[in-house]
């Protein structure tokens, strides 16, 4: 049987085989245009199928030179992210830090008018643990960097929502993966 | 003044003030400058 993703036509689908494919679409999220928003919420995100997720943001645009943050059901405390960043005409290392910050800072981000994007590994917002996020994506105009973080608030979560620190996001769309456990 | 919209789902509409406060929070925290200090 070939390894996946390389499907053979009439090839019949075994539950071993299926159980063995890692990543799963939970839920696919348009973003709109008119109005266009300044945060989106996506409910129904997490839930016992999985313990650990892949979001994107791809395919749209946004308004302002900013990054996006993003935040757990309603909780606003709690939240620790350091980033490690510099610019595109830079070799000097930057970094920032937040301690007990209201959303997860510095998750995503683009240019004004231009692409934007986020993309974060959750480990166990819905397990009732202080949930951990690798693997932030960030841009402020020029600027790229690697962000990680920490919710210390141990409770679950099915929700998350995603901010443009200003401005506002237009089209794409929020797509949350289920890592296979 | 007007406030920022906001998407639930598939739903856009006004923020409330509840989420306006909630929004502000979460975006408070100041830009980090970048290397060539242009933001």
């Amino acid at each position: 049987m070939p390894t996946p993703p390389t499907f053979s036509v009439g090839q019949y689908n075994t539950a071993a085989y299926m159980n063995s494919i890692g990543l799963w679409l939970v839920k696919s999220q348009a973003v709109a245009t008119s109005p266009a928003p300044s945060s989106v919420t996506v409910t129904g995100a997490f839930s016992s199928d999985y313990d650990n997720y892949l979001i994107t943001y791809t395919g749209g645009t946004q308004s302002n030179n900013v990054n996006l943050d993003l935040s757990l059901g309603s909780s606003t405390t709690g939240y620790y992210s350091v980033l490690i960043y510099t610019s595109s005409v830079s070799t000097t290392p930057l970094a920032a830090s937040i301690d007990n910050g209201t959303a997860w800072n510095w998750v995503g981000g683009g240019r004004a008018g231009q692409a934007s994007h986020l993309r974060c590994d959750l480990l166990g917002p819905y397990l009732s643990i202080y949930t951990k996020l690798r693997n932030g994506s960030y841009q402020n105009d020029n600027n790229y960097g690697a962000m990680n973080g920490e919710h210390r608030v141990a409770s679950s979560y099915t929700s998350f929502t995603i901010y443009a620190a200003s401005g506002t996001l237009s089209g794409g769309t929020i797509r949350v993966y289920g890592y296979r456990n | 003044m007007n406030k920022p919209f906001i998407q639930i789902d598939d739903e856009v509409r006004e923020m409330t003030d509840e989420e306006y406060a909630h929004y502000l929070e979460a975006t408070q925290n100041v830009q980090p400058l970048g290397a060539d200090n242009d933001n």
